[in-house]
């Protein structure tokens, strides 16, 4: 199957399917003879903008694996960095980024916009052996990880089955489309259905508004603060009190509560969860009717993906445990760094270990409860969620802000609480309160109240402050 | 005397950067980010949609909300007083 550039709408303006092709055409000729001299991956800014897609497609029809840099360059560096002397190509619209290419020690080509409309014809896009993204760099420096273009067709392809196959939808993304899950959810998502994508440079609420307005969209890409930010803005005065959105809102992260319902309350659909990770794109969603979506739970395994929880996939744990998120899917990276120099995922009987935790229920319904990393692990073999706790506390009348950290020996942690609130409250009912929403192992000993957290410079609790006071009382 | 408009953006910001990150001597020049306020992106979408909110206007994310004019309390209260006319 072959597959061409969907029309894009783009502030106001339509690119064709026909035009993009075009593009991508005369662009793919202007580079070819210096792209299949060249023994290394090329590089591309992939900026939420209709030039960046054209380019996309037509270095994904040569033989050198593309790097997906983001649009903003900036102070940004990746682990390891992206080899010396790499060409960074730049359509027309992000000729500016040369001078932070250069520092990045990249050769940045400037391409200029063919002097005459380029006769759209069929071309073998999506053949380029592989796609490079990175890592968020919530944990460190951006790693590059290595996708193929088939797994990203499959990744576009993978929600669209599990909703039914829409024959007229249309798309939004107002995600980054350097980005897995702005490239999967947004850009695939319209390439594989072949329909047309609004793209948004950024997230942008009013012309979002707009959008859904329109009536003629049917799937949505954003984030949790995204639908946070539609749910209560200002709506346009003479529009209706429930304005129209897409059927299918699609969100990469668990919405609070509140989020969910005023969301819901508004636009009359629901928000749905989809969970997925760079290494392996789209690997759960909530595919429900409508009615019956649950916006606190991440849906069940796409087609083609199975999810199990615990220590070891091989002996998986029942429903309602806690546990680490593995995942087995056809979509799993093939490896970090830049090809052909790949570091292999290190796989367990071909499962994936993702850095989440989370549960299953009776009917295969995944929650994920944080990431493992900021997991304590009781003496018991307990794997007890913080972000869990935190939530739970947090919903208790009066509480402000919790820091929920292990305190004591690294061998036998114990879980302690110190909690934010600007009047005195009672700790038997808070712990009451916990006991009705949390097992018993996810019962923290230590809970402390303070009126005001101890802080940094930027605002956010000092975690090491706040343990050094929790071990003092302890 | 404080401008009304400067002051209600003031009080705006400083609501949602709390009282650990505003500054004491926070003036119109104190920056929204970094060695001001501190705020980041998704602080300053709250400040856009409280300060739509308060004053009555939209304001455009591709006119109206550069980094110029979410630079300081002085840029954004000047952006707001424009778009009241």
């Amino acid at each position: 199957m072959s597959y061409a550039p969907p029309a894009i709408l783009f502030e106001g303006r339509e690119w064709s399917s026909d035009e993009l092709t075009g593009l991508a055409l005369a662009w793919r000729e202007a580079i070819a003879s210096e792209v299949d001299r060249w023994p290394g991956v090329v590089a591309h800014a992939m900026a939420n903008h209709p030039e960046a897609v054209a380019l996309l497609f037509a270095l994904s029809s040569l033989p050198a694996p593309v790097v997906l840099l983001p649009a903003d360059l900036r102070g940004w560096q990746s682990s390891p960095p992206i080899p010396a002397g790499t060409p960074l190509f730049l359509p027309p619209a992000l000729h500016a980024l040369a001078v932070e290419g250069e520092r990045l020690g990249l050769r940045s080509r400037p391409l200029t916009a063919p002097p005459a409309a380029v006769r759209a014809r069929p071309a073998a896009f999506m053949t380029a052996p592989a796609l490079v993204f990175f890592t968020s760099g919530s944990t460190g420096a951006p790693r590059p990880v290595s996708r193929t273009f088939p797994q990203l067709v499959n990744a576009g392809l993978a929600p669209m089955k599990a909703i039914g196959w829409p024959a007229q939808a249309k798309v939004i993304v107002s995600l980054p489309l350097d980005r897995s899950f702005g490239m999967h959810q947004g850009l695939m998502a319209a390439t594989v259905l072949g329909r047309p994508l609004a793209l948004q440079r950024r997230f942008q609420h009013h012309a979002l508004l707009a959008l859904f307005a329109s009536g003629e969209y049917h799937y949505w890409a954003g984030t949790p603060v995204m639908a946070d930010v539609l749910g209560r803005c200002q709506l346009p005065e003479d529009g209706p009190r429930r304005p129209p959105a897409p059927p299918f809102c699609i969100v990469g992260g668990r919405p609070s509560p509140s989020v969910g319902e005023a969301f819901r309350e508004r636009f009359g659909v629901p928000l749905r969860q989809l969970y997925g990770t760079t290494e392996t794109a789209a690997i759960t969603m909530d595919a429900a009717p409508a009615p019956l979506v649950r916006p606190q739970t991440a849906g069940r395994p796409l087609p083609g993906v199975s999810v199990r929880i615990g220590d070891d996939p091989r002996t998986p744990l029942g429903p309602g445990t806690l546990g680490r998120v593995w995942v087995s899917t056809p979509g799993c990276t093939a490896g970090y760094g830049f090809p052909p120099a790949l570091q292999r995922p290190s796989l367990v009987d071909g499962w994936w270990p993702s850095p989440d935790v989370g549960e299953l229920d009776g009917d295969g319904i995944l929650t994920l409860a944080g990431r493992l990393d900021d997991c304590v692990r009781t003496r018991a073999g307990h794997v007890v969620s913080p972000a869990a706790v935190a939530s739970a506390l947090e919903s208790y009348p009066g509480v402000m802000e919790t820091v929920v950290v292990p305190i004591g020996p690294s061998a036998d942690p114990v879980l302690a609480v110190l909690l934010e609130s600007a009047r005195p409250l009672d700790i038997e009912r808070v712990r009451d309160h916990l006991a009705t929403r949390l097992p018993p192992w996810s019962q923290p000993p230590v809970i402390e109240q303070t009126r005001a957290l101890p802080r940094l410079a930027s605002g956010r609790a000092d975690r090491l402050a706040c343990i050094a006071r929790l071990e003092h009382t302890r | 005397m404080i401008d009304p408009i400067q002051a209600r953006v003031q009080a705006i910001v400083a609501d949602i950067a709390g009282a650990h990150r505003s500054p004491r001597d926070a003036a119109a020049a104190t920056p929204l980010g970094a060695n001001g306020y501190w705020l980041d992106s998704i602080d300053l979408l709250e400040v856009v949609l409280a300060c739509e909110k308060a004053f009555d206007v939209r304001l455009s994310e591709v006119d109206d909300l550069t980094p110029d004019t979410l630079a300081s309390v002085g840029t954004l209260t000047d952006l707001i007083r424009r778009k009241l006319g």
